[in-house]
């Protein structure tokens, strides 16, 4: 599970997240939202463990991803909005070099990456150089990084950006099967049609700050609009 | 020890992909690549061979002046490699998407520290060996060394690598620690610090009488004045002396200072690696969460003083010339090296009447004179290579926009050309007018000189925004990547073989007249050859490049 507890990031003057408290219990799938600017992706990186709060604390399965970082992120998966790759590895090198870095032995490894090239139909340009790969290519490959270690926490921005629709179908259904394995699932998107079709629960924010949090029918009510979220989304941001 | 070998196997993987790769590309551009390298490697090789010898011939003062030399020379080469380190450490250790990469993996922060740091030390310091190998070979054929001093002197230069890069690693931490929160105090204190470094360093020449610096009494005023690289506490002492003890075939005094720079490394290396265990993580942090916001005013003296200036141009091609040279002043890596190359240069050249320049005969002030040109030329040549040559594929992702614009594409190639053949004339003439000013000489050199410095620079951009055209690399925003691939190394060798062939028509009947070995209407003639040679190789170094360059471009596809 994700606990924010009081989450401050400060930067200079700049309060990019303003008290912060949440929790995402396993098995959820949450859905982060939230004008350009807003917070989303620096409070993606606090829970990630990249950048120190300025106040509050993250853990993860009880695990404070500062004191305790390497424990806390050995059950965290963390897909950034720019997939990185390594651009003179092969696809595969590149999953086998991340899965030996979560201690996973060669078999299960070569197991694992089988299943998700799999899944994600990898194959096709798995051994060629990370270099060639077109965003779409990389995202997949990423993500597939990202499940390698059955990860207790999956953390992801912007998951649909670069994604054919065969492709998005895919990670949508691969996300809900995690959230079926108790995964808790943190997703930061501008795609509302996604968080319509995958959230549990949905959070907005808004300057830093959590302005509304609950399930879609949670949030309709709070928007007093009928069942679309982008409506309610500009009424929540625009009335805060 | 898992962590790290998983990273250096993954690092090998890359380099045998990359080593592939470029064995498997085209043939042509690997024999042109390896053959250059060579050629690199045997002019060094030669050059410290003539050098060695002409020592040998001062028996025995070579000997005292070679003791200096080394010691001077690994002392700036320690200078230079700790602050490349620094900066290369810096960068990697804080900068780099593969860093923070690596964090959201469950890898100690300290590993991250060594893989990344050995990274860094491999890429900024291979010149050692492009440097120190040749100089070893070339010292130990002249000196007629016993064997074994060949690979104690590799392992003494190895082990001082090593302690330049930790040295850099470690002060890499301290600037992390230091700059975010006092920024400008720390700064302040640095630039104060430089300034009075080159205070003391220079005020004793501005105090004491020019003197001829050939004399007997010139070369031991010198020899004082870098005396103090013979410190028995300095590295570089160490190699120096442990290199030159091995020549004399004296292996105790030898392999004791091959020890002591081991120690060093050992213990220097356990405290780094104990600093970035406390600190690497903490100051990662802090540097991320840094704010680099910074508000600029919507159209600012600068901008408007470079509108009025730049009026001549097309409005278009003006307002490419702007963002051009807005991206230039905002970015200060490329103007921090521009102002580190050419201050330097200003500072040697402001210093030359101190230097006794004055008292020496005409065959000097031309000699000095025109050494100058070419060390200006040359560093323009380099500068060119190192930024102009990106420009054009940095445009990379953005190269749309510029490629949409209701204008010629040859424009905007042209517009390029334009900014940086006139930014660089600015500053390079500038240079040659200060130092022609300060030998001494008469109006009609100093002309001349601008002249040539103006052609050298039309054909060094030339070459390089047309070259840049032909052969971009619009896939990544590392500058570095785009100055080593194929078309960059081509743009520097085309560099300096363009200054040989614009420089030395000019040069050599000007030098030789100065002598007054060439005089009258023969003078005259040679004379305009020689400027009719560089105005005609600089049109071919400038027009070539950027027609092909510009054809190249219009044809490009996004």
């Amino acid at each position: 599970m994700i606990r924010l507890e009081n989450l401050t990031k400060r930067f200079g003057k700049v309060t990019a997240v303003n008290d912060l408290s949440l929790e995402v219990p396993p098995g959820e799938l949450f859905v982060f939202l939230g004008p350009n600017g807003a917070g989303k992706t620096t409070t993606i990186k606090l829970i990630a463990g990249l950048l120190r709060p300025s106040a509050g604390r993250v853990s993860l399965c009880g695990w404070d991803v500062h004191t305790n970082y390497i424990e806390a992120k050995s059950l965290l998966s963390y897909v950034p909005d720019q997939p990185f790759l390594y651009d003179k590895l092969t696809g595969r090198e590149f999953l086998q070099f991340v899965a030996a870095m979560y201690g996973m032995g060669r078999r299960d490894a070569e197991e694992k990456i089988a299943q998700l090239a799999d899944v994600f139909e990898l194959s096709g340009f798995l051994d060629e150089l990370g270099q060639t790969y077109s965003h779409g290519m990389k995202q997949r490959v990423v993500v597939s990084a990202a499940l390698l270690h059955d990860p207790r926490v999956v953390v992801i921005d912007e998951p649909m950006v670069g994604l054919d629709p065969k492709g998005m179908n895919t990670l949508k259904a691969v996300l809900r099967e995690l959230a079926r394995k108790d995964v808790a699932v943190f997703i930061s998107t501008h795609t509302l049609a996604v968080a319509e079709e995958i959230a549990d629960r949905v959070g907005i924010i808004r300057e830093g700050a959590l302005i509304a949090l609950g399930t879609l029918d949670e949030i309709y009510a709070a928007a007093r609009t009928d069942r679309r979220l982008e409506q309610a989304f500009l009424r929540l941001t625009e009335e805060a | 020890m898992h962590e790290l070998l998983s990273l250096g196997h993954a690092r090998i993987q890359m380099l045998h992909s990359a080593a592939l790769e470029f064995l498997h590309g085209s043939r042509l551009r690997a024999a042109v690549v390896l053959g250059l390298i060579a050629i690199f490697w045997l002019l060094m090789f030669g050059m410290f061979l003539d050098a060695f010898r002409f020592l040998r011939t001062f028996k025995p003062i070579g000997e005292i002046v070679l003791d200096y030399v080394f010691a001077f020379f690994y002392l700036s080469l320690l200078v230079m490699m700790t602050i490349s380190n620094t900066i290369i450490a810096y960068t990697s250790l804080y900068r780099s998407e593969e860093t923070t990469f690596l964090y959201t993996l469950p890898t100690r922060a300290e590993n991250t520290f060594v893989y990344r740091g050995l990274d860094s030390m491999v890429f900024s310091s291979w010149g050692m060996a492009t440097l120190v190998v040749p100089m070893v070979i070339a010292y130990g054929l002249t000196f007629a060394v016993p064997v074994w001093f060949y690979p104690m002197s590799l392992a003494l230069a190895f082990l001082f690598t090593v302690l330049a890069a930790e040295l850099g690693a470690a002060l890499a931490l301290v600037v992390a620690l230091v700059l975010p929160r006092r920024r400008r105090p720390a700064l302040a204190v640095s630039g104060i610090a430089v300034a009075a470094a080159l205070v003391v360093w220079l005020l004793p020449l501005w105090l004491r009488r020019p003197t001829n610096l050939f004399s007997e009494s010139g070369i031991k005023s010198i020899m004082d004045r870098i005396a103090f690289c013979q410190h028995w506490a300095l590295p570089s002492r160490w190699v120096s002396h442990g290199m030159l003890s091995a020549a004399h075939d004296d292996p105790g005094t030898s392999t004791f200072l091959a020890l002591m720079l081991l120690s060093n490394v050992l213990f220097l290396g356990l405290v780094t690696y104990r600093g970035a265990f406390y600190c690497y993580r903490h100051t990662w942090e802090t540097i991320q969460g840094a704010s680099a916001k910074r508000k600029y005013r919507p159209e600012g003296l600068l901008d408007a003083s470079l509108r009025t200036a730049l009026v001549f141009l097309p409005f278009r091609l003006r307002l490419l010339v702007l963002k051009d040279l807005k991206t230039f002043l905002r970015d200060p890596a490329q103007w921090s090296q521009f102002l580190l190359f050419f201050g330097l240069l200003a500072l040697y050249i402001v210093n030359l009447p101190h230097f006794g320049v004055g008292e020496l005969a005409a065959y000097w002030h031309s000699l000095i004179a025109n050494l100058n040109l070419g060390t200006t030329c040359l560093t323009l040549a380099t500068l060119t290579s190192r930024f102009v040559f990106p420009q054009l594929s940095l445009e990379g992702r953005r190269i749309w926009l510029t490629g949409l614009v209701p204008m010629r594409r040859t424009l905007i190639l042209w517009g390029k050309f334009v900014f940086a053949a006139l930014g660089t004339f600015v500053v390079s003439g500038a240079l040659i007018v200060l130092s022609d000013l300060m030998i001494g000489l008469p109006a009609w050199v100093l002309g001349i000189h601008l002249l040539v410095v103006g052609c050298v620079c039309a054909g060094l951009n030339g070459l390089a925004v047309g070259l840049g055209a032909l052969y971009p690399r619009m896939g990544t925003d590392n500058p570095s990547k785009i100055v080593s691939s194929f078309g960059g190394t081509l743009n520097l060798i085309c560099s300096i073989c363009f200054l040989v062939v614009a420089i030395a028509p000019v040069v050599v009947p000007l030098h030789v007249h100065m002598l007054g070995r060439l005089e009258g209407p023969r003078f005259i003639l040679l004379l305009g050859l020689g400027v009719g040679a560089t105005l005609a190789s600089s049109a071919v170094a400038c027009l070539v490049p950027m027609l092909a360059g510009a054809r190249a471009f219009s044809r490009m596809e996004f």
